[in-house]
């Protein structure tokens, strides 16, 4: 999958430069001659307007591909994660529903902040995918609907105790508080004439971020589930974890230190800038919810057959 | 990651089983199975229900960016720029106090906005009044108080009433930064914002202006001024104010 990504794209970069190498060179060439070659100067131009059709077709067609959910890497990713069928099922079915929200929180995020420049459009973007990525954890255990027991909920419900810490990853969750720790000392800080120039609202709204994945996290610990067989109940575990890590302290994370780096530019351009580009690397290392380096390795069938 | 119950480094092992096949839809689950998956994650909507969801989500998106920019969600006076005439500083008829006159403000979103206050850093200086006339002077020329009603595309200039606190012992801070309180007229108070100029009252870069010792200005602009056969420097509205009121510093 990704091997065929990266032919794609290398691809389209071929078939972008070479129709444009070989316009400058025949137009080099028409000059040279008084203008003979003008007309394959003219057939250079058009297939370089070809080529950026094709490229623009294809990043179309991608862009709707993934709004629709289609989404054919979250069932490969799954197939790394699982071994039986219905593992599978459920954490290819949980992927796809988080990649969706998250796709389609960042694109919205980076359209509806086109009007305010480039900055807005990041600083937006990211804010689309943070919602996007914490709604898609929004959902609750569904009733049954085959037996008709709506809305009562599942019959047989699991007792076992669950809670955050089972789940949890503790670097990120130190990241986390870390953020939160920091945006109050700010605030507090500004409040007694410490710091000069917080921008207050920004900070406030790590607060809010953190406090909000916080309860977030708990939510998903914690949602009921029905009785499972242990191949299932294995499969929720894991895309509990998956959720409460991948799904919302990453993006919250990355989002905190982006408005971390808003609250401080008027208070320290060096402060302002590491947050943003920790930040925007953090964005790039789980970007598609940073499990695609999964792809790499063979499915965990082939791999427990080899061994 | 951490891994709970039976998985083992983040995934799901099952030594005991037969190797399934590569990819889920290969293998149907039973229906007790299926039932229960989608207990647990909801079953995802069609492709054309998700993408016509997606392109609704997007455009709504599309749309409150829009009106954001165009001043529609939050007061947005100077989305495109501001514009800043040479605001020059002036002994006040008074006597006791010097004007920053020649502040130009725009109102270039599509709505009809109210300027509620104006504030300038301006450490050593007391701002005592403000008062604002219509710039275009399709209207009355009095100075009037705040608040103005300002209709898109309208210009207003404003006035700042200064006097210094202290001439003694000039302070140079940061200076010259110009916020305007903005709101909606027809809308709750909490909606406004401070929103401040792109340019600063006092041109702190600009080369200084050179001025005769034998003269006592009455106006001077928001620039340095260096007094002519002195060491004497006027790097900040407040010894500038001091100098038009004839206060010694």
């Amino acid at each position: 999958m990704r091997r065929s990504s990266f032919l794609l794209t290398a691809a389209l970069v071929v078939a972008i430069l070479a129709p444009l190498t070989m316009a400058y060179r025949i137009s080099g060439a028409a000059h040279a001659t008084g203008g003979g070659g003008r007309i394959l100067g003219y057939v250079g131009v058009a297939v370089l307007l070809v080529a950026l059709l094709a490229a623009t077709a294809v990043g179309l067609r991608d862009l709707s591909r993934s709004l629709a959910g289609v989404d054919p890497a979250a069932s490969a990713i799954a197939a790394r994660l699982g071994e039986k069928p219905e593992q599978q099922l459920l954490v290819a079915r949980w992927l796809a529903r988080s990649r969706w929200y998250r796709n389609v929180g960042g694109v919205a995020g980076v359209l509806g902040g086109l009007f305010g420049g480039f900055g807005a459009m990041v600083l937006v973007g990211l804010i689309g995918l943070t919602f996007g990525s914490l709604a898609a954890e929004l959902h609750l255990l569904r009733p049954d609907r085959i037996s008709g027991t709506r809305p009562a909920g599942p019959r047989v419900a699991g007792l076992e105790r669950r809670s955050l810490r089972r789940y949890w990853d503790p670097a990120r969750q130190l990241a986390l508080a870390a953020a939160g720790v920091v945006a109050v000392w700010l605030l507090l800080a500004d409040r007694f004439g410490l710091v000069d120039d917080l921008r207050v609202s920004w900070v406030v709204g790590v607060v809010l971020i953190v406090a909000s994945a916080l309860f977030l996290q708990w939510r998903v610990a914690t949602r009921p589930r029905p009785a499972l067989p242990g191949a299932l109940r294995s499969a929720d575990d894991l895309i509990r974890s998956l959720a409460i890590t991948h799904g919302i302290a990453n993006p919250a994370i990355t989002l905190a230190l982006a408005f971390l780096g808003q609250g401080l530019s008027d208070t320290s351009d060096a402060l302002s800038v590491m947050a943003w580009l920790t930040a925007l690397a953090l964005y790039w290392r789980f970007r598609r919810l940073g499990l695609d380096h999964l792809l790499d390795e063979p499915p965990l069938a082939a791999r427990m057959a080899a061994a | 990651m951490s891994a709970p119950g039976s998985m083992d480094g983040g995934i799901l092992t099952e030594p005991d089983r037969p190797p399934a096949s590569k990819n889920p839809a290969e293998q149907p689950v039973g229906p007790d199975h299926q039932r229960l998956i989608d207990q647990l994650v909801p079953p995802a909507p069609s492709p054309l229900r998700r993408f016509v969801a997606a392109a609704a989500i997007i455009a709504a998106a599309i749309a409150i960016g829009l009106a954001w920019q165009i001043g529609l969600i939050v007061p947005e006076p100077t989305a495109r720029s501001e514009t800043m005439q040479s605001a020059v500083l002036g002994v006040a008829p008074d006597g006791r106090h010097v004007v920053i006159d020649g502040l130009t403000l725009e109102n270039m979103s599509l709505t009809t906005l109210e300027l509620t206050d104006v504030r300038v850093d301006a450490p050593g200086l007391i701002v005592d009044r403000i008062t604002w006339t219509d710039a275009l002077h399709t209207g009355s020329t009095t100075p009037q108080e705040l608040p103005a009603v300002m209709a898109s595309g309208s210009y207003i200039r404003i006035e700042l009433w200064v006097r210094p606190e202290i001439c003694s012992d000039p302070q140079t801070g940061e200076w010259g930064e110009v916020s305007g309180r903005w709101q909606y007229p027809d809308r709750p108070s909490w909606l406004g914002r401070w929103e401040a100029l792109d340019n600063p009252l006092w041109n702190a870069d600009a080369d200084p202006n050179m001025m005769s010792s034998d003269v006592t200005p009455s106006a001077l602009s928001l620039n340095p001024v260096r007094i002519a056969g002195s060491d004497v420097e006027l790097d900040g509205p407040l010894s500038a104010a001091c100098l038009l009121l004839g206060i010694d510093q």
